[in-house]
């Protein structure tokens, strides 16, 4: 196991820390958090599939491809957020751009299914339209989002504000994936070894970023918005 | 595009987006503060305006009482004093009625001479068709009598006749009522000095008197004795006024305050 991919392992491992905080702040779970919680496991039960296959990979028992997990967790994921910044987004116009969005992101899945990577098990085929899709839809709520509580200044303590850390995280992470994506389509193999090591490292500032929105759950009682 | 361009490409979005995060969080602060002051401001200012609203609503009642005492209870006492001089002509044969019916006749003389004081105290029309010096003058001239107690009133470079804004002139006023009526019935002076001047667009008024002075502090903390040193503040706190009182055991208490005064 090389070091790039010994650090794409531990990215992945780096989920349990949302996990684990999520399990201990409960109590303080709103319904936007709840709804991010459901992002967290359907990260936490594709990077098990990921992190199960690494091990089998290299203690050489056996080699299956996890993409088609990958995939579906992109698409689901996408989902999950565009729902939740459904509900954090007041003004109603960015609600029926959500609505949509998430139609014209449906259509890109549909685009994807010829190529399999949404049907088959063992599919090499990454949905790369909707990967970008996605980063473009959810870096403009994300951004509109930023704009919402910039002009309603209701957040007494913008940096205890999950939300606001929430948002963070996904501009780092879908921002990033864009950037993949439009930069690192098409490309050698040095780059593939960059774009893991990018994914690896968003993915792990997302995490760290979730688990500091779950961590601050308990402020949210002292904010008298957005719940 | 070379692995070494796309790692700068990479990392300089990376840096883009982490300013980007530093700024929203600065700017973020910079508006809540600037919200904060607003909200602020606008509380001082609706406070300040309840001040003045209340304190309008006070002269207005005072007007409307010193109108009802002069109008209708000064003018039936009148009458009543005529209607009893007639009786009294018509009782006069008797000795004892006669001198119970003068007794009651300075009753009522009396009671009409209070009423007319009462009424002019309500509502200093002196202040309001002559001015602040003239009104003040004549104010402490009429305790001087009363009381005895000697005042030093100087308005050096300010004309008798001259006229401030009427809620100035106003605030004046019922503060030198309020601190004479102290120094005559808490700190028993003897001697009271007030002057009254201009200094760098303020008026400035300094009220200073002999008597046994008090001590600031316990007087600030007593809800009931505090409350005309509350109730200067409120004034003050309308026309943008400050004070400053000096008092100690035995020594006195000089009080100064000063108005800002926009022509």
């Amino acid at each position: 196991m090389n070091g790039l991919m010994l650090f794409s392992t531990v990215s992945e491992v780096s989920i349990l820390i949302p996990a684990v905080i999520i399990l201990i702040k409960r109590k303080y779970l709103t319904a936007e958090l709840r709804i991010l919680t459901v992002y967290v496991l359907l990260t936490l039960l594709r990077n098990t599939v990921g992190v199960t296959s690494d091990i089998l990979f290299y203690s050489g028992l056996k080699n299956f491809h996890t993409l088609f997990f990958y995939n579906w967790q992109s698409v689901l994921g996408f989902y999950v957020i565009a729902f939740l910044y459904f509900r954090l987004l007041q003004f109603r116009y960015w609600g029926l751009f959500i609505i949509i969005a998430a139609g014209v992101f449906t259509f890109f899945s549909i685009l994807e299914i010829p190529s399999g990577s949404l049907t088959k098990l063992n599919t090499r085929s990454f949905n790369q339209y909707t990967y970008t899709a996605s980063s473009l839809i959810i870096l403009i709520i994300v951004l509109a989002y930023l704009y919402q509580l910039l002009q309603d200044l209701k957040v007494e303590s913008i940096t205890k504000f999950p939300y606001f850390w929430v948002s963070v995280g996904l501009l780092f992470y879908f921002g990033g994936s864009l950037f993949v994506n439009l930069f690192l389509a098409k490309s050698a193999l040095s780059t593939t070894q960059i774009t893991w090591g990018i994914n690896s490292g968003l993915s792990f500032i997302f995490h760290f970023t979730v688990s500091l929105a779950f961590w601050y759950s308990s402020f949210l009682n002292n904010t008298p918005n957005d719940e | 595009m070379s692995d070494l361009q796309l790692i700068f490409l990479g990392s300089s979005g990376l840096l883009v987006l982490i300013i980007f995060c530093i700024l929203f969080v600065v700017y973020y602060k910079k508006k809540q503060a600037e919200q904060k002051m607003n909200i602020q401001e606008l509380k001082a200012e609706m406070h300040k305006r309840l001040l003045e609203s209340s304190l309008e609503v006070q002269e207005v009642e005072r007007r409307r009482i010193a109108k009802d005492l002069h109008d209708e209870v000064g003018a039936m006492l009148s009458v009543t004093k005529m209607s009893f001089n007639q009786l009294l002509k018509k009782i006069n044969t008797a000795g004892e009625l006669n001198e119970q019916g003068q007794q009651t006749k300075e009753f009522l003389e009396e009671s009409i001479s209070q009423v007319r004081r009462i009424s002019r105290e309500l509502v200093p029309s002196t202040l309001e068709d002559f001015g602040l010096i003239i009104a003040i003058d004549e104010f402490i001239q009429k305790i001087h009598i009363a009381t005895g107690v000697l005042f030093i009133f100087n308005h050096e470079g300010i004309e008798d006749t001259h006229r401030f804004d009427n809620k100035i002139e106003l605030t004046i006023y019922r503060i030198a009522q309020e601190l004479v009526n102290n120094a005559l019935k808490h700190a028993e002076a003897e001697e009271i000095s007030l002057k009254l001047s201009v200094q760098q667009n303020k008026l400035i008024f300094v009220f200073t008197d002999n008597g046994k002075g008090f001590n600031l502090e316990a007087v600030k903390k007593d809800v009931k004795s505090g409350l005309g040193l509350r109730n200067i503040e409120s004034r003050l706190s309308v026309v943008n006024g400050t004070f400053t009182i000096q008092s100690s055991q035995e020594k006195g208490t000089n009080t100064t305050i000063e108005i800002p005064l926009f022509s």
